[in-house]
């Protein structure tokens, strides 16, 4: 499979790349009040206006501030509405099956909702997000 | 470009339910006028196109079923069936079956594997149970020979024009696509493709209204097919070139001849039918003769309808169109960049050039935005069926009117309240039209009239629908709305009739006293309502007992362009659509009453329920610095907005936001402004919901009527005093406050009457109605009230404030007066306003004209 892999935070976040529809930079984010904490806000991208998601607070995780510099990752659902923040891209990679690793079993109930499991690649410990939840 | 057999396939199927519903609209036409032949031929060439249709696709089921309706058809253009009540029902039955296996083309290809050959008594069977005269048709039919319009070929003005500008020549050629060595669709579509690129066509097509009979030439098949070459030299070469064998050619235009001065030969070529470039030459008329039987004949006119030589119309496919949309979008939105980029500059060449590429994206979005409107006749050609089906399950009798189908309105919208349309035209039929008897007794004429209109209006497409039946039966309404415990018995008599017409919108409710065939089955109002709104629209009724109904829907003309004010909340800009707005007015900290945790606002004596938008958003502690207020229209129900400052209209393009955000009901959707910032659009009617002003809430705990005394409680109530007694009044029963001089109270025969604005209104003292002993004061408001269809008053010195009371102690035996109750330690006497009107007005019968 192959993913597209970024870094948030501390931490390398991978995605199916069959469900990434572009890579951008993150204009400015206009927050929506009432929106759920992990909507970061949304961004115009070319005349779309798309809400962009901060994968850590939705897997219920502490994360920094976003910085000025950050780019998005645009998702490949029915209406390209929705995309994942991103501090910085990595790259595309083939993720091998034997790097695919069981998700920890101390993860909380919103890490088993998102996250489809770990892997090690290149000695950095990727969090593969689970597809089917990003497909809407 | 490549040919997909699929997409050709979804067209067949879009032009087939054209074409059938223009033969729907024909027979019906016939039904009017049993004598119109052109109907007849009508209904006949769009069966025909259909057939000729299928024979590309080899479908064999609807070819057949198709041959079989021509030759029943047949009976009626040689005279010997004329068109009754039954054989008007069997066509359009026959229609709808053809619709089926239009609509199911592989149930049609199983089947033509199920039977390899004689179909004809298989298609047969497929015919409807026909009338009595019926089994005749079929085989002798089958041997008469076909009478087929000769049209002739229209070649539109504009390719002529084209060709003489160019200098190229213009070659009709007519080929039999049936006799090309291509076997399949596929092969033949590469066939045409291979002409392409050699050549420059024009057009290609099979001319529907010359396809000669597809049997009865002895099997064979044919499908005349046509192209129109605009070559430099002679075409002969590139037909050769792309393999198209036995065609035959015509020059229609040759820049050669045209040089010459004289007329080119061949007597049929329209530049020497008329000589000169002029207007004239609109249409060149060339009549090749086909191998068919129709040549024969006379030709018949050509009919309204006739699907050849429309150069008018193309189909788009809708998805290319939103592509097209979305890039134009993005263009605005660049073009706006680059004009803020290049003021920044200061070049003014450069600025020119800005401004006169954003003129040109502003038009082209505009026009794109343009080509997802369609007629409104794309929905009201579908009501005369529906009409008659109804009008025959209840033995009615309907004439139906159209006006204003040119109208036009988004293809989105009018997808989406298409079905809600057809829903009310079955129920204004159903429920609203008389029987004919009953329509005698009433003393009307035994047809009833149902009336379809639309207009347009500052972007706002309003529909009616109008019929003269028996208009809303009130009493039944209350009836059915107690038994179904929508509202409490004592509470239902006190409803008026505007409260009464909404009950017919709730779910579940409907009045049919028996399940009927077209209507009544508990789906209804509600459903269509819901629909309306979805679109961003709304829905009243209106009627009077033995006249008729009137149902008014009103729809923004399209979705994807609004005019919304942009506003600031908490430092940032959002946007409030313009059609929610009604007024806009400065903030005026003196008529903002707080009552517990909700703030009312006194505008011209109008209590409105006031949010803050600065507040809902960001919180209460932002709120202070509000200096602005809208009115905002929401589910028919009026509220204040305030707002930290109102910033310009703009045309936004509403882009539809992520489930994550859509699903707060607090925003429309997102929108670019013209800067480039992304802006959140503010959801009208969910804001009330989420500040608990719904409208939907209070007409339920109207309705409801029995509420336990801890939530009468909790319940509001307008307070005033009048004498030295205080009153209570629910504000749900939407009173309006009038402030009137005590001089300006009339009386006149025994009546007490004031002015408002330009209508006679009459006055209630509670005081006499209740006998409560303090005496009259002197009137300075007076409660205005909706009431039977007229308007009454109740007297009130001072408003004091919105309220909820305590507990109320109910007192039966004086009509008007509800009970007695508590606020702020003081006896309030608690109204129900429309049943003390009609107490105190009880006397006199005549107030109401």
């Amino acid at each position: 499979m192959e993913i597209m892999t970024w870094i948030r935070g501390d931490q390398a976040y991978g995605l199916d790349l069959r469900l990434c529809q572009e890579v951008a930079l993150c204009s400015r984010l206009k927050s929506a009040p009432h929106a759920p904490p992990y909507i970061a806000g949304i961004m115009n991208l070319r005349g779309d206006v798309v809400t962009v998601i901060d994968v850590p607070t939705l897997l219920g995780r502490q994360t920094r501030e976003r910085s000025a510099s950050g780019a998005i990752v645009r998702l490949k659902n029915a209406r390209r509405d929705a995309a994942l923040y991103a501090d910085q891209i990595l790259d595309a990679l083939v993720l091998d099956e034997s790097a695919e690793q069981e998700r920890p079993a101390n993860f909380s109930e919103a890490e088993r909702r998102y996250v489809q499991g770990v892997a090690l690649v290149g000695g950095r410990l990727i969090v593969v997000l689970n597809p089917e939840e990003f497909r809407i | 470009m490549s040919v997909n057999y699929e997409t050709l396939l979804a067209d067949f199927r879009v032009e087939s339910a054209e074409l059938l519903e223009a033969a729907e609209a024909r027979v019906l036409e016939l039904e009017r006028d049993a004598s119109g032949a052109a109907s007849v031929d009508g209904v006949f060439r769009a069966i025909h196109t259909i057939k000729g249709n299928a024979g590309i696709f080899e479908l064999k089921t609807i070819i057949d079923f198709a041959h079989d309706f021509e030759s029943y058809l047949n009976e009626f253009r040689d005279g010997r069936r004329s068109a009754d009540e039954q054989s008007i029902d069997f066509m359009l039955t026959a229609i709808d079956r053809l619709r089926i296996l239009i609509a199911d083309p592989r149930a049609a290809v199983e089947s033509l594997f199920a039977r390899p050959s004689g179909s004809k008594a298989n298609a047969s069977q497929a015919l409807p149970a026909a009338p009595e005269p019926e089994p005749r048709s079929a085989p002798e039919a089958s041997a008469a020979p076909l009478r087929i319009p000769a049209a002739p070929l229209r070649i539109p003005a504009a390719l002529v024009r084209r060709a003489r500008e160019c200098g190229r020549r213009l070659t009709l050629v007519q080929f039999d696509a049936a006799a090309q060595p291509a076997r399949t669709l596929r092969d033949f579509a590469a066939q045409l493709e291979r002409l392409r690129e050699l050549a420059n066509v024009e057009l290609a097509a099979v001319h529907s209204a010359k396809l000669p009979p597809l049997s009865g030439l002895n099997g064979r098949r044919t499908l005349p097919y046509y192209l129109l070459l605009s070559t430099v030299g002679p075409a002969e070469p590139f037909l050769k070139a792309a393999g198209i064998v036995r065609g035959r050619t015509k020059l229609i235009f040759d820049p050669v001849a045209e040089d010459a001065a004289r007329p080119p030969a061949g007597a049929a070529t329209p530049s020497s039918a008329s000589p000169g470039p002029d207007a004239s030459q609109a249409f060149a008329a060339l009549p090749l003769s086909v191998n068919s039987p129709a040549s024969a004949n006379p030709p018949a006119a050509a009919a309204p309808g006739a699907p050849a030589g429309d150069d008018a119309h193309f189909r788009v496919p809708i998805r290319l169109i939103e592509t097209l949309l979305q890039a134009a979008g993005e263009a605005v939105v660049a073009r706006n960049e680059l004009l803020q980029r290049s003021e920044e500059l200061g070049d003014l060449s450069i600025l020119g050039s800005a401004r006169r590429l954003g003129q040109l994206v502003t038009r082209l979005q505009e026009n794109l935005m343009r080509t997802r409107l369609q007629e409104l006749n794309y929905v009201f050609q579908k009501i005369p069926r529906i009409i008659r089906d109804a009008a025959q399950a209840c033995g009615k009798r309907v004439a139906f009117e159209a006006e204003g189908g040119h109208v036009e309105l988004d293809r989105t919208l009018l997808d989406s309240i298409s079905e809600s349309l057809l829903h009310l035209i079955r129920n204004a039929v159903d429920h609203g039209i008389e029987t004919p008897e009953e329509r005698a007794r009433a003393g009307k004429n035994e047809t009833g009239r149902l009336r379809i209109s639309a207009a347009l209006e500052g972007g706002n497409v309003t529909l009616v629908i109008e019929d003269d039946g028996r208009g809303l039966d009130f009493d039944r309404i209350r009836a059915r709305a107690i038994e179904r415990g929508l509202v409490a018995r004592e509470r239902a008599d006190l409803l008026s009739e505007s409260e009464l017409t909404d009950l017919i919108f709730m779910p579940g409710f409907s009045t049919a006293e028996r399940i009927t065939e077209t209507s009544g089955r508990g789906v209804g109002m509600d459903v269509v309502r819901e629909r309306f709104r979805a679109a961003g629209g709304s829905i009243a009724v209106t009627s009077e007992r033995g006249r008729g109904s009137r149902i008014t829907a009103l729809l923004p003309q399209t979705l994807s362009i609004t005019v919304c004010l942009m506003v600031l909340c908490g430092k940032e800009r959002y946007a409030i659509p313009r059609q929610n707005l009604v007024e806009l007015a400065l903030l005026d900290p003196e008529r903002v009453q707080r009552v517990n945790d909700r703030r009312m606002y006194n505008l011209r004596g109008r209590m409105l329920p006031l949010i803050s938008a600065t507040a809902l958003l960001y919180g209460e502690e932002c709120a202070a610095t509000e200096r602005y207020l809208a009115v905002v229209r929401a589910d028919r129900r009026n509220f204040a907005l305030s707002l930290d400052d109102i910033l310009n209209p703009e045309e936004a393009v509403i882009r539809p936001l992520s489930a994550h955000l859509s699903g707060l009901e607090l925003y429309a959707g997102g929108a670019i402004a013209g800067d480039g910032e992304p802006t959140l659009i503010l959801d009208p009617a969910g804001v009330a919901r989420r500040c608990g002003i719904d409208h939907q809430e209070s007409g339920d705990s109207l309705a409801r009527g029995e509420t336990t005394s801890s939530e009468q409680a909790s319940r509001e109530y307008l307070l005033f005093s009048y004498g030295e007694t205080t009153y209570a009044i629910d504000i749900a029963a939407a009173p309006r406050i009038f402030p009137v001089a005590p001089e300006e109270i009339h009386r006149s025969a025994g009546r007490e009457v004031a002015r408002v604005r330009d209508d006679l209104v009459p006055v209630v003292r509670l005081d006499a109605l209740f006998r409560a002993g303090h005496g009259a004061g002197p009137v300075r408001h007076l409660l205005l009230f909706a009431c039977d269809g007229g308007t009454a008053g109740i007297a009130a010195e001072e408003a004091l404030t919105v309220a909820a009371i305590g507990p109320i102690q109910t007192q039966a035996g004086v009509p008007g007066l509800a009970g007695r109750a508590l606020w702020n330690d003081r006896l309030t006497l608690v109204v129900e306003p429309l049943a003390a009107i009609r107490a105190g007005l009880a006397e006199d019968l005549t107030w109401k004209s």
